[in-house]
C-alpha cells in the first residue's frame, strides 16, 4: 500500500540525505537507518529513507524467468 | 489476494489479468490505508479543520474522501486551513512557522507509513513543540490478513505487500502460514516483479515446499527494519481498529501510548463526533473483503464513479474500484 | 520609471500613474509601434480567410519558473491554441490583474518576458487592460491573454479531427511532462529539485512547417493541463475512432520518471506547455515525423500510436509489461499519494 521509490544517495547533511531518483535530488529523512553513507542504494517512501537495497544478491527467482513468455509458459506447466 | 492498494494498482495499470491464464483467478483485498478509514475519522478531521487558527495537514490520498456530509478539499474550498504534505516531516516545519496555530497531521498508513509519524512525534517531543499533533488511523496487517482468512474468504495464497514487509520482515508470514493452510510470497511491485511473486505463489501452491518466499530480496530482509519498529513501539501501541467496509479488527490499530498523548489529536481536542453515516447499496465491504469484484457491484461505473464516488473504494485512486475503472 | 518600487492601488486608477506604468514597463515591453495604447480598442487590418479567436487566463504558481514566468506561458498558450486550430497568430491582448504590494521590477520582467516571446513567435502584443486590486485579493498577478489570427482554406475543420481515420498515426513533438515537473521542482514547500526546465513555448512555427509539408494533417492539439492523455480521450470522444497508444513509445526524461516515482503520478496526466498531439495520415508519418525533428521545438519527437478500427469508444495503453488498459480521463487534480 505503499509507492517506494529508489535512489542512491549523493549526499548526508545531519539527519537527512540528498537521495537522486532519476536525475531529481529528493531531500529523505534517516532516522529509521541505522547508518547511511554516500552512494548507498536506498529506498525512499513518504520522505524516509526505509532500507538499503542490495544490489548483487542473487534473486533466484528473477534469475529463473528471463522474460513474460517463460512465465506464461510456466503457467500451463503449473496449471 | 492482494493486500495493498499499490498492488491493486498496478495490477490493473499494467493488466496483469490479461497476461495469466484463467485457472488464475486474482481478487483485491483491504490494501488501501484510504479506503479502510472509517466514515467517523474524516468527520472528525472536519471538524478540526473548523476550528480557529487550525491548521489540518494531509497526505494527498486522503483529502478528497467524502465524510458524512463533506470532504477536507470541500473544507478547504471553504476556508479551512487544509494543506497537502508528502512527508510527515513537513507537519514538523508547519507548526515551527505558525507558532500560534494548531498544527494537525492525519496519520494514515500501514506499517510503511506509521514509522515516518511515529519520527514525527518523538522529534515534536524532543524539540518541545507545542502546537503539534497526529490524528492517528495507523493500522497493521497481520490481524486483517487473518480476520480475512477466519471469515472464510476463499484464498489459496497471499501476494504480501513488499513495501510493508521491508519494516516488519518475513516473521509474520511465517505465523500466518503456521496457522492457516495458505501461501504467501512477498512481492514487489513492476509488472515483471508481480508476475514472478504470483508464479512463485502458484508454484507454493502445487508443488508444496516452503509456503513462504520472499521474492523481492533486494530490498525485505527476514529481520526487516528493527530500528523502524521500536520507534512504532516507543510512540503507538496496538488497539482495536475499524476497517471501513470489514467492521472492527481487533489489535489491527495502533494508538499513542500515554506517555506521548499531549501529541494525540483525540485527547488534545476531545471533540465530539457523531458516528459516520455510510451510503446506501454500497458493496465496498464485500469488494475489501474480496468476496465480490467492483464490476459485480450495481454502483460501480454509474451510480458510483472515480469523480462522484460513493463508496470508500472508489474514492482513493488505489482502490479497488477506482483501479478497476480507471485501468481495465 | 525604473524605480523598482511597489505597485500601488493608485497604479490602477486611471490617472497619470496608471499611464506612466502602462508607457514604462507594457509598451516599452511589447514595442512601442506594435501597442495601440492611448486608444480603447486597436484598429486592425483583417486578414484572409476564417477568423479564429481565443482567451485564455494564467494563474500560475510560482510566477518565475524554470524555463520561464508567467509572462512567457501567457502570450505561448495564446499563440499555441490559435495554432493548433489551423490559424496563423497575429494579434494579442495582455490584461494584467495586479495585487497591492507586488514588485514593479518582477512586472517589469515578466512583461519583457512576454513582449520577447510574442517577437520570435512574430506576433504583436496590441492592446491591453491594467487593475491593481488590494493585497489578499489575488494571487500576485493573474494575467489573461486573447487572441486572433486567420485560417487558410482547407483547416477550418482540422480541431474537430473530422478528418481522422483507422491507419492514421499520433505523434508528439517531444517528451511529456517536463512543465508539471519543472514547477514541483521548483517550490519550496517540497523537498525536491532538478535540472529540468518548463517546455514552455510558442510553436507556431513548428506547426507551420508541419502544416506546410503534410497539408493531409488530421488533428492537432496541445496538451496542457491534464496532459497527453486529456488530448487522446477528447480526440476519441471527437473523431468516434478507438485510439491504441504505445507505452513505451511516448518519449519522457528521467526527471519526469523520478517525479511520478515519488509522488505516484501517472505522466500520462502531467501538465505540459510546449507539446502538440498531431494526427497524420498513415503514408505521411516518415515526413512528418523527419520535420518535427529537423525543427528545435520537435527533435525528440515520436510516434506514439494509431488510429484503430477496432473498440471505437476507448483510448487503449498498451503498457510496457505487455498488458494493455483503457485511459479514463482524470477527474480532478493528481495529487500525491503515499499509496
Amino acid at each position: 500500500m505503499c509507492i517506494a521509490v529508489p535512489g542512491e544517495v549523493i549526499r548526508i547533511h545531519d539527519s537527512t540525505a540528498e537521495v537522486r531518483i532519476r536525475k531529481v535530488i529528493l531531500e529523505a529523512d534517516c532516522a529509521l537507518m541505522e547508518s547511511i553513507s554516500v552512494g548507498d542504494n536506498v529506498l525512499v517512501h513518504a520522505g524516509f529513507i526505509i532500507e538499503k537495497i542490495t544490489r548483487g544478491e542473487s534473486d533466484q527467482m528473477m534469475d529463473d524467468l528471463e522474460n513474460y513468455s517463460n512465465i506464461t509458459s510456466a503457467w500451463e506447466d503449473n496449471s | 489476494m492482494e493486500v495493498c492498494g499499490s498492488h491493486t494498482m498496478a495490477i490493473s495499470r499494467f493488466g496483469i489479468r490479461s497476461l495469466l491464464p484463467e485457472t488464475i483467478r486474482l481478487i483485491s483485498g483491504p490494501g488501501c490505508p484510504v479506503c479502510v478509514t472509517e466514515i467517523t475519522y474524516i468527520d472528525y478531521a472536519i471538524a478540526l479543520s473548523r476550528q480557529p487558527a487550525t491548521v489540518v495537514l494531509s497526505y494527498g490520498d486522503l483529502v478528497r474522501v467524502p465524510g458524512s456530509h463533506s470532504s477536507l478539499e470541500r473544507e478547504r474550498a471553504g476556508g479551512a486551513d487544509v494543506r497537502i504534505v508528502y512527508s510527515p516531516m513537513q507537519a514538523l516545519e508547519t507548526a515551527r512557522e505558525n507558532p500560534d496555530k494548531e498544527v494537525v497531521f492525519c496519520g494514515i498508513g500501514f506499517e510503511t507509513t506509521t514509522p515516518g509519524s511515529a519520527v514525527l512525534i518523538k522529534s515534536a517531543a524532543e524539540k518541545n513543540i507545542g502546537n503539534l499533533s497526529i490524528l492517528g488511523a495507523h493500522k497493521t496487517m497481520k490481524p486483517a490478513m487473518s480476520a480475512l482468512l477466519e471469515s472464510g474468504t476463499a484464498i489459496d495464497g497471499y501476494i504480501c505487500p513488499g513495501h510493508v514487509s521491508v519494516i516488519t520482515g518475513m516473521g509474520m508470514y511465517r505465523e500466518l502460514c503456521n496457522e492457516y493452510p495458505i501461501a504467501c510470497t512477498v512481492t514487489g511491485f513492476e509488472a515483471e516483479e508481480i508476475l514472478v511473486g504470483i508464479l512463485s505463489l502458484v508454484r507454493s501452491i502445487q508443488n508444496g515446499g516452503d509456503p513462504v518466499q520472499n521474492a523481492y530480496p533486494r530490498v525485505v530482509r527476514e529481520e526487516g527494519n528493527p530500528k523502524a519498529r521500536s520507534l512504532v513501539a516507543e510512540v503507538f501501541e496496538p488497539s482495536d481498529a475499524f476497517w471501513r467496509g470489514v467492521g472492527s479488527i481487533k489489535g489491527s490499530g495502533l494508538a499513542v501510548r500515554r506517555e506521548y498523548e499531549t501529541f494525540d489529536a483525540y485527547e488534545r481536542f476531545g471533540l465530539e463526533v457523531e458516528e459516520g453515516v455510510e451510503p446506501k447499496g454500497c458493496r465496498c465491504g464485500e469488494v475489501l473483503r474480496g468476496v465480490c469484484t467492483p464490476a459485480e457491484c450495481p454502483l460501480f461505473g454509474n451510480r458510483c464513479v472515480p469523480g462522484d464516488p460513493v463508496g470508500a473504494c472508489m474514492v482513493s485512486s488505489e482502490g479497488s474500484c477506482a483501479a478497476w475503472y480507471n485501468y481495465s | 520609471m525604473k524605480d523598482f518600487g511597489k505597485i500601488t492601488l493608485a497604479h490602477g486608477a486611471g490617472g497619470d500613474m496608471s499611464g506612466e506604468l502602462i508607457r514604462s514597463v507594457f509598451m516599452q515591453a511589447f514595442g512601442d509601434e506594435n501597442v495601440q495604447g492611448s486608444s480603447d480598442s486597436a484598429i486592425l487590418e483583417p486578414g484572409r480567410g476564417k477568423m479564429a479567436f481565443t482567451t485564455d487566463s494564467y494563474v500560475v504558481q510560482p510566477l518565475f519558473f524554470p524555463g520561464g514566468d508567467i509572462g512567457k506561458l501567457a502570450v505561448a498558450g495564446t499563440i499555441n491554441d490559435l495554432s493548433v486550430s489551423g490559424a496563423i497568430p497575429l494579434y494579442l491582448s495582455f490584461s494584467v490583474i495586479i495585487e497591492e504590494g507586488f514588485s514593479i521590477s518582477d512586472l517589469s520582467k515578466i512583461a519583457e518576458s512576454a513582449g520577447e516571446t510574442a517577437r520570435s513567435a512574430g506576433v504583436q502584443i496590441v492592446t491591453g487592460d491594467t487593475k491593481v486590486v488590494e493585497k489578499g485579493s489575488c494571487d500576485g498577478l493573474f494575467i489573461n491573454t486573447s487572441g486572433v489570427g486567420f485560417i487558410e482554406e482547407g483547416l477550418a475543420g482540422i480541431s474537430t479531427a473530422s478528418r481522422v481515420k483507422p491507419g492514421d498515426s499520433i505523434l508528439v513533438n517531444g517528451t511529456i511532462g517536463d512543465h508539471e515537473t519543472a514547477l514541483l521542482c521548483s517550490r519550496k514547500d517540497i523537498p525536491v529539485s532538478s535540472q529540468i526546465i518548463s517546455d514552455c513555448a510558442p510553436l507556431n512555427s513548428l506547426i507551420r512547417e508541419l502544416i506546410g509539408s503534410c497539408p493531409s494533417i488530421a488533428f492537432m492539439r496541445d496538451a496542457t493541463r491534464g496532459g497527453i492523455a486529456t488530448v487522446l480521450c477528447e480526440l476519441n470522444e471527437l473523431c468516434g475512432r478507438g485510439i491504441e497508444i504505445k507505452e513505451d513509445a511516448i518519449p519522457m526524461k528521467e526527471e519526469v520518471s523520478g517525479i511520478s516515482g515519488i509522488f505516484g503520478y501517472d505522466p500520462l496526466f502531467m501538465a505540459n506547455e510546449g507539446k502538440v498531439i498531431f494526427v497524420v495520415p498513415k503514408e505521411d508519418t516518415e515526413s512528418a515525423l523527419g520535420l518535427l525533428r529537423k525543427h528545435p521545438m520537435g527533435k525528440e519527437a515520436a510516434v506514439i500510436g494509431r488510429i484503430t478500427q477496432d473498440n471505437p469508444d476507448r483510448t487503449i495503453l498498451k503498457t510496457r509489461a505487455g498488458g494493455s488498459h483503457i485511459l479514463h480521463r482524470l477527474s480532478g487534480m493528481q495529487l500525491p499519494r503515499i499509496c
